[in-house]
Parts: C-alpha cells; sequence; structure tokens
C-alpha cells in the first residue's frame, strides 16, 4: 500500500507512522511528494528539515500559495546503545556484506530489538514533528509528504537512519573500525563521489586517422596481421539473465521503482534476447 | 563470380550522436556498358543487386527496402591506371601482383542492412552454397566476424545501462541513457578482432579511420540498436516508465538528453553502482572459489566451502575456515597477498556472490564466515545450476570429480549382442554381410550392470544423488524412466538391427545407448573409430611394392571393413598412395579365395590409363581391362561373360552413365570409385546411374576433405551406406544446416562420430604419417592422348619415318631433335605444337585436365604448388588457363621477368598469407636463388629427359631437407614416345645420368631402327 517505499525498511518506517497519523493526510502527503511540492530538504543532525509548497486555502486566508517549515526531530539513541548496535552489526559478515551495497539487513531487526533496540523510531516521542502550517492536528498532511520523502531517501540510503538517530556520518567510521568487518564497512563508507566520466560523443567517434592521398600497399588494404578464424563459435546464451548486474545488488540508488530492479533487468534481457524485430531475428 | 563485400560506414557529422550503417555492394567480374567516370565499373546496379539477392541467393527485398535501403555510397578504393583494382577474391585477376596503390574514390549500389547480425550470416551461408560463384570479400568476412561476436555479447547479457555525462559550457552538463558494453568485454572483442582487421575495412566512405575506434563505434551502435529495435511488450514498459531505462531503449534517432532535476545525483549513483560492478575483478587482488564437498554418507549434509587465492599466486587456495584459524600475523600475511582491503573487498565478494546464490547468506551470518552446509537436494541444484551461473559471474568452483562430464557415470542402456560369442568363427558368422545382429538391452551406470529391480529402485528413490554401490552419482530420473519404458517394450523384441544401424544409435545418441564394452562388437567398434588400433597387414605377396606402415593399416582397414559387410572411403590426402592400397586388396583377397568375381572402377577419363599402368607396375597378376573407346563391347551378354575372365575393369564415369544398363546387369564383387567427389551432385544423371550399380563391396576413393562441404558427403554416404545418413532433406535439416549456417558444435560431433567409423583420411602433415615417408615422394601421372593428339602424333612419326633415312649428320641430329620437341609439344597441347592460337581446353589434352584435377585437390588440401614446364610458350598458356579455372593465385616465372618482379613474386607466393597458390616456372629460368619451400608438390607437366634436370630443378626450390613432405608428379603420356623413354631411364636409373649426360642429345646416338620404335605410337593407350 506505501508505494512510496521499496525495501523493507522503508517501507517500515512508513509502517510506523501510521497508528498515529490519519489516513487522509497519509494519501495527501504521498501526492504532496508525487507532484513535487517539497522544494527542498536537508538534514542536519537529528533533524530533517523540508521546505513545502502549500495550497492555496481562502479559509485559511492564505490568497497566495503559503510555503510551509517542516521539521522532523528523532530521538537521539544512547551511546551505549550505539556501541552494542555496533557490536552486533561487526559480528556478523552478512550485515557488513549487506550495508556494503546500502542495503538495511533485515535479520538485524530481532536481534537489535532483543538488546532493547529499535533503530526504527517505534514510539511516538521516538520522532516529534513540526508544521509552519495553521492545521492545529498533527501531524499534518506536509509532515505526511516528508514521511514519504523521508522513506525512500532511507530506501537508498540506510545510514541516513544512523545520522538521525544521533550517529553521524564520522561518527559512524570511527567507530566501525574497531571491528574487524566493521572496519571494511568503514572504508567503504569514507569514498567520496566519483568524478564525472565526460564524453565527447555519445558511441564512440571513429577517429579519422588519415587522408586518402598518396600510396597504400594493396596487400594490407586487403588483409589484416592475422588470418581472419573461418568461424566463430556457435553464440549461446546463458542460464542465469543478468548474472552481471546481480552482482551490483538489487535497488540501486539510481533506481526510483518499488519492483526490483534485478526482475525487471531479467526480463528485459531475456526479451532482447529473443530478438522481437531486431537483428537477432 | 562476383564478390560481395560490406563496408561499416559511420555518419559524417560532428553531432554528440553518430551513428552508422552496414552496406553491401557486390564486385562483379566484368565491366558494364554504361558507367560514368566516376562510378566503379564493375559494380553491380542496384536492379541487378536487387536480382542477385532475390533470383541467385532466394532472399527477399522489401517494397520498403527497395525505396529506403538503397543508395550510392562513395568508396575508396585501391586504384591503378585510373580504374578499382579487383579484390584479390577474383585470384586470377590481374591485379595480384600489384604491391602498391592509390586510393581513389568510386561510386557503388549498396544496400543498406538493417538487421545485420541475422542478414550477414544468411549471406554468408548463401554465398558459401553457392560455391565458387559468389565469394566473401574479406571485408564482407571481418564484418561478418564482428557481428557474430556482438551477438555473443548480447546472448550472454554483457551490457549494462548506463547514463553518458556530456560536458557543456559554463560548467553545464547533460546526461543522456544508453547502454554500455561491460568493458571488459569490449576490451577483449576490440583487441581480439583487431588483429586481423583488414586495412580496407577502415576505410569507410571516403575517410581512413582508426581501427579500434571504428570497431567501437560499430559494436556499440549495433548493441545499441539491437536493443532498441528488440522491445515488444508494453508490460516492461510500464515497468521502466519514469526511469531512464525507458529514455535508453528510444530509438537512437529521438535520443534526447535526459532531464530530471536530480539528474546528478542519480549520475553519481550509477557510477558507483557501475564501479562496484567492476570491482571485484579489477580491484581485488584474489579470486573467490567455492569448493563443493561430498557427504562421505547417505546422512551428513553436503558442504561448500569458501576458499580464497591470491591473484599473485594463484595456486595458493586457502580454505577460510583455516583463514580464521591463522594467529593474527599470518592472517594480516596472506591479507596482504590478496591486495589492499583485503576484508572489504572479501566481504564485498561474498555480498555479490550470495546475491547470485542465496543460500550463502546464511554462511554469512556470522564474524567469521567459511561456508554452509547443503541438503542432498541443494548439493544438486548446486552442481546443475549455481555452480555455472556463479562461474559465469567471474568465481571459480571446484566440484567432485565424478560430475565433470568425463568423471561422469551415466545411467544407460546397453546393448549387449547375443548369439555372438567372442570366439572367431562365431563371431564372423554374425557379422557377415547383410547379417543382422541379435541383441539384447541391459540397463548399466558407468561400467556396471543392473538388473530391472535395482534401476526401478533408483527411478523411485527421491533424491537426486543417490550413493550407488559405494560412490555418489547423478541420476536423471525422467530420462531413466524414458529407458525403463524403452526396455519394456523392447526387452522381448528378437528382432535385430543391421551393424550400420548400430552404428548410428550409439553415434547419434551414446547417452541412451551404449555397446557393451566387454563385447567382441565394441572392441570393434572402437577399431572403426580409432584407426590405429587395427594391426597392420603384411605386404601381400605378389604386389610389386612394399607398403609403408600407413598404407598396410590402411589395407587392414578395407580388409575389415568389407569383413564387416560395411562400406567405406578411403580419403587419404593426394600423394599418400590410394590407388596401391586398392591394388594390394585385390591381391590379397585372392590369397584366401580361388575365385574372386571382378571389380568395377569407375574413375575420370583422365586417369584411367593411368590406373591400368599402376596395375601393370604393381600388381602385374591381375588382369585387367578397359571398358571404354568406340569398339568397346556393347552387348550385355558377351560383356558379361568377358568380364568374368577379368580381375578389374575400369571405366569412366561418362560411361557409367551412358552403358547403365550394361554395367548394372553384373553383380560386381566390389565397385570403386576414383576421385568420389565425381558423385557430389545427388540429382546429377552421372550419380544416379552409379547408384544403380550392384555390387557385395563398394569403396569409395576422394583426396579431398569431405567433410567440409555436407552434401557432398552425403552423397558419397548415399553411395556407401544408403540410408545412414538419413534422406537428403532431413540431413539438410539434421545436419548441414546446423552445422554450416549455425556452427552448431554439437550437431558436428554427432556427424564426426557418425562418419567415423566409414572414412579413413590421413594428412601428410601428421607426425605419424611424415615418420613413414620419404624426404621426397615421386610418382609417375600417366595420361592418355586426345584423338586429335593422336592423329598430329602420327602424322609427325610419318613424316620423321619418311624423312629419317635421308639425312645424316649434323641435320639428321637436327631432325631428331627438333622431331622431339615437336612430339612433346603435341602431348602438351595441340595448340601449342599448331602454333594457330587455337583454344587451349583441356578437352584437347588429358594431361591439362589431369593437371587442373590434381592442382584443385592441391588447393582444396589447403597446399601450393610448383609446376614445371620447359617452354616458355605454353607457360603463358597455362598461366592464363589456370587463372581462370583454379580461383587461386598464379604466379609464372619465366626468363624475359626482371630480377625485382621475381624476388616480389617469390615473396609473395611464399607469404602464409597468401594461401594456397600456384607457382609456374619455366625449367630453365628457375636460376639460382629461388627458395619456394611453401609447396609441396611439384608437378613436371612435360618431361626433360634428363633426370638430373628434373631433380636439380625440384631441389633448387626445396634447399634439400627444408620440407619432409614434397611430392613430384610427372605427367608421362601414353603409348609415346614420353612412356617409352621413361621406361628406359627407369631400367637404366643408376647409370642414366652418366649416358644421358645433361641435355637430350643422347637420343641422337641411337640408330634409325631404334629412334623410329622409340617415337612411334601405341594407338592402344589412345582413349577418347
Amino acid at each position: 500500500m506505501h508505494k512510496m517505499a521499496k525495501t523493507w525498511w522503508g517501507r517500515r518506517f512508513l509502517e510506523g507512522v501510521k497508528p498515529y497519523t490519519e489516513q487522509g493526510r497519509l494519501t495527501r502527503g504521498r501526492q504532496y511528494l508525487a507532484n513535487n511540492r517539497i522544494l527542498k530538504w536537508n538534514v542536519n543532525g537529528n533533524e530533517i528539515h523540508a521546505v513545502i509548497r502549500g495550497k492555496a486555502n481562502p479559509y485559511h486566508l492564505a490568497q497566495e500559495t503559503p510555503i510551509y517549515d517542516v521539521r522532523l526531530e528523532f530521538l537521539k539513541i544512547r551511546d551505549e546503545d550505539w556501541n552494542k548496535a555496533l557490536d552486533l552489526i561487526g559480528s556478523r559478515a552478512g550485515y557488513i556484506s549487506r550495508l556494503l551495497f546500502n542495503e538495511m539487513p533485515d535479520e538485524l531487526e530481532t536481534p537489535l530489538a532483543e538488546l532493547g533496540i529499535s533503530l526504527l523510531p517505534t514510539y511516538k516521542e521516538d520522532m516529534k514533528s513540526s508544521c509552519s502550517c495553521p492545521d492545529q492536528d498533527l501531524p499534518c498532511k506536509h509532515i505526511a509528504a516528508l514521511y514519504f520523502l523521508l522513506a525512500s531517501k532511507l530506501d537508498h540510503d540506510p545510514f541516513l537512519l544512523f545520522e538521525l538517530r544521533g550517529l553521524g556520518r564520522s561518527d559512524l567510521i570511527t567507530r566501525l573500525k574497531s571491528s574487524k568487518l566493521g572496519a571494511a564497512l568503514a572504508s567503504a563508507l569514507d569514498e567520496s563521489n566519483p568524478a564525472p566520466e565526460p564524453a565527447s560523443s555519445f558511441f564512440t567517434r571513429p577517429q579519422v586517422q588519415d587522408t586518402l592521398s598518396g600510396q597504400i600497399s594493396t596487400r594490407d588494404f586487403w588483409r589484416g596481421k592475422s588470418k581472419i578464424p573461418a568461424f566463430t563459435d556457435a553464440p549461446t546464451s546463458v542460464s542465469v539473465p543478468g548474472i552481471l548486474i546481480r552482482k551490483g545488488g538489487d535497488f540501486p540508488a539510481f533506481w526510483p521503482k518499488d519492483e526490483s530492479f534485478v526482475e525487471v533487468m531479467d526480463d528485459f534481457y531475456s526479451e532482447v534476447r529473443k530478438g522481437g524485430k531486431s537483428s537477432l531475428k | 563470380m562476383k564478390v560481395l563485400h560490406c563496408s561499416w560506414i559511420p555518419e559524417i557529422t560532428d553531432a554528440f550522436i553518430q551513428q552508422g550503417d552496414f552496406w553491401v555492394w557486390v564486385e562483379d567480374e566484368t565491366e558494364s556498358s554504361h558507367s560514368a567516370s566516376h562510378r566503379h565499373p564493375r559494380c553491380l546496379a542496384k536492379s541487378d543487386l536487387i536480382d542477385l539477392f532475390e533470383s541467385t541467393l532466394g532472399l527477399t527485398v522489401s517494397a520498403y527496402e527497395r525505396r529506403f535501403n538503397f543508395a550510392n555510397q562513395n568508396l575508396a578504393l585501391p586504384t591503378a591506371n585510373n580504374a578499382p583494382l579487383f579484390s584479390p577474391e577474383f585470384e586470377h585477376g590481374a591485379d595480384n601482383l600489384v604491391t602498391t596503390a592509390v586510393l581513389k574514390t568510386w561510386e557503388v549500389d549498396a544496400y543498406r542492412q538493417t538487421r545485420p547480425i541475422n542478414q550477414l550470416a544468411d549471406l554468408r551461408f548463401l554465398a558459401l552454397c553457392h560455391g565458387h560463384d559468389h565469394r566473401l570479400a574479406a571485408d564482407f568476412q571481418f564484418w561478418f566476424h564482428l557481428t557474430q561476436s556482438v551477438k555473443k555479447l548480447i546472448l550472454r547479457d554483457r551490457y549494462i545501462p548506463a547514463l553518458i555525462y556530456k560536458q557543456m559550457e559554463y560548467e553545464q552538463y547533460e546526461l543522456y541513457a544508453g547502454w554500455e558494453i561491460v568493458s571488459e568485454s569490449l576490451d577483449k572483442l576490440v583487441l581480439e578482432t583487431e588483429l586481423f582487421m583488414p586495412e580496407g575495412c577502415a576505410v569507410a566512405g571516403e575517410q581512413i579511420y582508426n581501427k579500434t575506434s571504428l570497431i567501437r563505434h560499430c559494436s556499440e551502435v549495433l548493441i545499441h540498436r539491437t536493443i532498441t529495435q528488440s522491445t515488444s511488450g508494453n508490460k516492461l514498459d510500464r515497468r521502466i516508465r519514469d526511469t531512464f531505462l525507458e529514455n535508453a531503449r528510444q530509438e537512437i534517432q529521438a535520443r534526447s538528453p535526459w532531464k530530471i532535476d536530480e539528474g546528478i545525483h542519480l549520475y553519481f549513483d550509477w557510477l558507483k553502482w557501475r564501479k562496484r560492478l567492476n570491482d571485484q575483478k579489477s580491484q581485488a587482488g584474489f579470486t573467490l572459489l567455492f569448493q563443493l564437498q561430498e557427504s562421505q554418507n547417505d546422512f551428513d549434509p553436503w558442504r561448500l566451502e569458501i576458499l580464497v587465492a591470491p591473484k599473485e599466486d594463484p595456486s595458493l587456495q586457502l580454505s577460510l575456515s583455516n583463514y580464521w584459524t591463522l594467529d593474527t600475523s599470518s592472517q594480516s600475511n596472506l591479507a596482504s597477498l590478496c591486495g589492499p582491503t583485503f576484508m572489504q573487498n572479501l566481504l564485498l565478494a561474498l555480498g555479490q556472490a550470495a546475491r547470485i546464490y542465496g543460500p550463502l547468506w546464511l554462511g554469512l551470518d556470522q564474524p567469521q564466515p567459511t561456508g554452509i552446509d547443503l541438503t542432498i537436494e541443494e548439493a544438486f541444484h548446486f552442481l546443475q545450476r549455481d555452480a555455472w551461473v556463479l562461474e559465469d559471474a567471474g568465481f571459480t568452483v571446484l566440484i567432485p570429480a565424478w560430475w565433470s562430464p568425463q568423471g561422469r557415470r551415466r545411467a544407460k542402456i546397453r546393448l549387449n549382442t547375443t548369439g555372438a560369442s567372442n570366439s572367431g568363427a562365431n563371431r564372423r558368422n554374425t557379422m557377415d554381410l547383410n547379417s543382422l545382429i541379435s541383441y539384447k538391452y541391459e540397463f548399466a551406470i558407468g561400467e556396471e550392470h543392473l538388473d530391472e529391480a535395482e534401476w526401478v529402485h533408483l527411478v523411485e528413490s527421491k533424491a537426486p544423488l543417490v550413493r550407488f554401490r559405494g560412490r555418489w552419482l547423478a541420476l536423471d530420473r525422467d530420462r531413466m524412466r524414458e529407458m525403463l519404458d524403452f526396455w519394456r517394450t523392447h526387452q522381448k523384441n528378437e528382432i535385430g538391427m543391421s551393424l550400420p544401424e548400430l552404428i548410428r544409435k550409439s553415434a547419434e545418441d551414446p547417452e541412451f545407448f551404449e555397446i557393451d564394452p566387454v563385447h567382441a562388437l565394441s572392441s570393434m567398434l572402437s577399431k572403426l573409430r580409432d584407426h590405429n588400433q587395427l594391426e597392420p597387414t603384411d605386404n601381400p605377396a605378389g604386389l610389386k611394392a612394399e607398403l609403408r606402415e600407413y598404407q598396410k593399416r590402411g589395407l587392414a582397414w578395407i580388409a575389415f571393413l568389407e569383413q564387416l559387410g560395411l562400406n567405406g572411403c578411403l580419403a587419404d590426402d593426394m600423394g599418400l598412395g590410394k590407388t596401391i592400397q586398392v591394388l594390394a586388396r585385390l591381391i590379397q583377397e585372392r590369397h584366401n579365395q580361388k575365385t574372386v568375381p571382378p571389380t568395377l572402377l569407375v574413375a575420370p577419363t583422365s586417369v584411367i590409363g593411368n590406373w591400368k599402368k599402376e596395375i601393370e607396375r604393381f600388381a602385374p597378376k591381375l588382369k585387367a581391362f578397359i571398358h571404354h573407346g568406340a569398339i568397346r563391347l556393347r552387348d550385355i551378354k558377351s560383356f558379361s561373360a568377358s568380364c568374368q575372365a577379368y580381375d578389374v575393369v575400369i571405366t569412366s564415369y561418362a560411361l557409367a552413365r551412358r552403358d547403365e544398363k550394361l554395367l548394372s546387369h553384373t553383380h560386381w564383387h566390389r565397385i570403386v570409385l576414383d576421385e568420389a567427389q565425381n558423385i557430389k551432385n545427388p540429382t546429377s544423371a552421372q550419380t544416379k546411374a552409379v547408384l544403380k550399380l550392384s555390387a557385395t563391396h563398394r569403396l569409395a576413393l576422394t583426396g579431398t576433405p569431405v567433410e567440409n562441404r555436407l552434401l557432398d558427403l552425403w552423397s558419397i554416404f548415399n553411395f556407401l551406406n544408403p540410408g545412414y545418413l538419413g534422406r537428403q532433406s532431413q540431413f539438410r535439416q539434421r545436419y548441414e544446416l546446423p552445422i554450416q549456417r549455425d556452427n552448431d558444435p554439437n550437431r558436428a560431433d554427432i556427424l564426426k562420430r557418425l562418419i567415423e567409423p566409414f572414412v579413413l583420411r590421413r594428412i601428410k602433415t601428421d607426425p605419424e604419417i611424415i615418420r613413414d615417408l620419404p624426404e621426397k615422394m615421386e610418382n609417375h601421372q600417366f595420361c592418355n592422348l586426345s584423338k586429335e593428339q593422336a592423329s598430329l602424333y602420327e602424322a609427325v612419326v610419318r613424316d620423321v619415318e619418311s624423312r629419317i633415312g635421308n639425312t645424316d649428320g649434323v641435320s639428321r641430329q637436327g631432325l631428331i631433335l627438333s622431331t622431339l620437341t615437336r612430339l612433346k609439344q603435341i602431348c602438351n597441347h595441340p595448340s601449342q605444337f599448331l602454333h594457330d592460337g587455337s583454344t587451349f581446353s583441356s578437352e584437347r589434352s588429358p594431361k591439362l585436365e589431369r593437371l587442373c584435377d590434381m592442382l584443385n585437390d592441391v588447393m582444396e588440401e589447403g597446399e601450393s604448388a610448383l609446376v614445371f614446364t620447359q617452354f616458355a610458350e605454353i607457360g603463358g598458356q597455362l598461366e592464363k588457363y589456370l587463372r581462370v579455372r583454379m580461383n587461386c593465385p598464379v604466379f609464372y616465372l619465366h626468363g624475359a621477368v626482371p630480377a625485382s618482379k621475381r624476388e616480389s613474386m617469390i615473396a609473395e607466393f611464399q607469404d602464409l598469407e597468401t594461401g594456397p597458390s600456384i607457382f609456374l616456372l619455366s625449367l630453365r629460368a628457375g636460376g639460382v636463388g629461388i627458395n619456394l619451400t611453401k609447396a609441396n608438390h611439384v608437378f613436371h607437366f612435360d618431361r626433360w629427359w634428363n633426370p638430373a634436370v628434373e631433380d636439380q630443378a625440384t631441389d633448387r626450390a626445396f634447399r634439400i631437407g627444408q620440407r619432409r613432405d614434397v611430392f613430384v608428379h610427372k605427367f608421362i603420356t601414353l603409348g609415346t614416345l614420353e612412356e617409352k623413354i621413361d621406361r628406359l631411364i627407369e631400367e637404366k636409373k643408376q647409370v642414366a645420368s652418366m649416358i644421358v649426360g645433361n641435355d637430350e642429345s643422347w637420343l641422337t646416338k641411337l640408330d634409325n631402327e631404334t629412334f623410329k620404335e622409340l617415337i612411334a605410337l601405341n594407338r592402344f593407350a589412345v582413349i577418347d
């Protein structure tokens, strides 16, 4: 039902806010996000702040399109609890493996709960919200819009949750380094954006090498340095499609959809292999 | 002849997206009459091009295509004397020796290939089917190869969605959605193909491009186009809406920058994702290995162990379970061997592997992962599928040897022949001609026999892997059930199976049937499959020659097949002595049996005389007669009767057709087809006539590699073992198309197994064979005179006979020498003697015909030849004639060739890239410093009656010992002075060089009567 989040932790976040948010507002909030009404947003410590374009509403005497400030403030997790949580994360290769791919390991939830820790807000007090709109009933639709925005951001970046719960990125990296497995994750998190790789053409541009003037050797013109192999082996398909992209993990950050990227690509690859109207047919 | 060309021509544009197209055009042999000066004079015009595609090649060119996919293209081509050079595929073209040229632009009519991967493959196949009439230019072959390589990448999903970042002015950028070929794959493709890319392929249109960039451009455009054209499902459209994939799937023409607000973030996300895909391969200093360890009993789980091996020292394979037990310093030592950030890379690699093979996550649920336990089902699935997938993803997988194709024990139905014991006498009876082999079916796994109950038990057991008699084994239950059904229906079936049928069954489906390996039948089959298992036969008494080792084995093979009632094809390379093996068999069978009915030998007319001669020479006890010529027997009764008095009846293919009734009336003991490729066309009257002949045994001889032309192969097999390869249409569907068009290796394997027992082919480059060969193999090729030659010959002889009595001294000597020359000219070709410029055709000279046939065989074998003649006049004619007939480069070196040109000719000939070619030399022009070791066949078209001169010519080209497989063929016309002088020389070989000095003047010392006798024509040797 929450089409705005596709990973389990994004969904779980939305499920967490559902009990105390009115259904109609949730729906409106989702539309706000979809209609690009969130003008900007930023994260500052345990706070997320957004600027949202509201609607003109004569009832509230707002004739022009109003702009609202929306804020979510998260309850910080205690330091000793963070230590316990990070110890736990550093104790399982699988957790680290998943986090390396920006995925929140779902197996992590239960053992954390056993330690009395929940990364996602579970109680109303875990997350305070405010909005500058005239609506007195909180959470309003603008806050709801921010919920949805946050859920989709969490999909791509589980570490945002760590930050909002009080463990900033540099702090997280320092603490992770204490365990062997954690250190591996820390060094990956340390990486910054790669530089763009500008291309001067869409396809490799054939480089003009020479002019037509001058003598050429006829034998070189007709023959390469070695003989053209008579046959190539019969091209065959693979047994499992898209093995390559599987290695990148599912729901890569650039993939905005709820449906699994890997599944879509599987079908895509097999459609191309079938040929359609293409050269393969 | 026509040559198909193909060019990849990029658009001329500075636009960000630059596409290109494949254009096909056809080069003809002759000039079209009306062409503008800038037009290629020999290119097919659009209408002819369409006609060629539709009428000749059988393709359809739609109205749409006619309208939009034909255009003039300007192509830069090598040009000399203001004309485009013939491309080398016209091998007889005069342009072979033009080594440098200028590039000039010529306009051609070209046909755009919008689905090039398939279209080029179809064209190639169809052109191959049309034999010598249509050839593929090197450029065509190159682009075909590239498109197939690209196809392979597409079929293996070696591309990913990509965002392309275009830097604009003022720090602005645009993003384009597209596809990226995995860099590793593309680099490999470029590296491989660039090596054999002709320069001409880089000359596209009027530009000369850098090869690498052109290959990349072409591959990228091709992949993009294939992807965008393959879209059919709306479903998929919906699933990728609003993602850059949607954009990437649009036609390239419509592609515009992809505009989204968070574009740059998305680009960075994509960049990081792509980096992660490549990380494992490029950055990690180790390989991740997975080893499946089998359970030691039926209860314990199987185990998949994780290992690492440093790239620097791949033999050091350390399991993670061992790694964790090492002390810290050893651990860090090992980690440093495995490159920087070992732990991070290990976890990344494990994460990647777990994404492909899910059960691995379980093993990662701890701080020190080592592997996972597997149930028997999981182990089976791992073996069946997951292992290959992991391998495909770049991990190394180690599996138990019993799963490998070599080590696997398979469940099979085993054929056990009954009634046939191992004792010799009995075995012979069972396998006699046409006898049916009675057999029973048994169940077997690997080497072991099972009864029905055990089999059923296995079929019904649930586990996919079972321990059978102590060892693990994978079972294909569906297949086993199929076998069970088969067994139940057939076990009572007592109808036997013929030997060819049995061989076919085990060749076609070796996974299903097997012949009991301990049974005599099996050893017999393995002898048929591996000829080295045959014991060489002793040299038959009465054969006037010592067989070489491989010939003795060949004799044993023929005898063995015939004993089994099977018919084979002896396909040894030319020069290895097929004739002598056949003669040996004819003599050998007469040792065991008092009277053997006659063998019918069908051969091309040009070699009939040679057969007769070889019989006289090597098997003088065999009585042979030639059924040929105007005075041959035509009455069925008298023919049949007289045949019985002979051992061999020799006739020609032409007569096999004309005298079909006469020849098919007799039931022959054996039919031997020499040059069996004469029946390669199944629909020709000649082939049909040959098929009507009846015989106990059939034997085909051919020197051309039959396995390369499948239809020829079918036709020959249809003669040998009718029905064995199915009907022609079935054969085409099952083998010809899959193998020759689609390069299906499995089909090729099956066909190979099918024909293997029936074809004995030894090649002279085989080290085993070379060991058996002397440094130089000499053989004499006897040919007949044509009627025309005979009458010219007789006229000269009559003239000389009348004059020789009246001359003496110098004039007598002159008369003798000029007579020798004139007669030799006649033996070569009437037009050489007549000097009248009349047609130089092989119909007028069987010798010329024989030369062409043999040269054809040489070319088919991929070898090169030298042809010596002592007459410059015929050298020139031969050169022209061979250029037209042979489709291979022909060089001619004679006295008037300047030294510089001689060098370039020799270099061109010797160059391995030149391919099989012919080098003609006039005997005297050879001179010093020629080194033509690429040839291994030497033909002496006419004879220099001085063996020393001939030998010198041969040896000069080879520098003794440079090659060990040199075949010298000396032509001798039967019934003429050539035959007599040859005999004279052979008889006096030891003293020959002494008597004959270094020229032919020794012949002038003969007295008149001896000379007359020498030149007299033996009319019987003339064949019309």
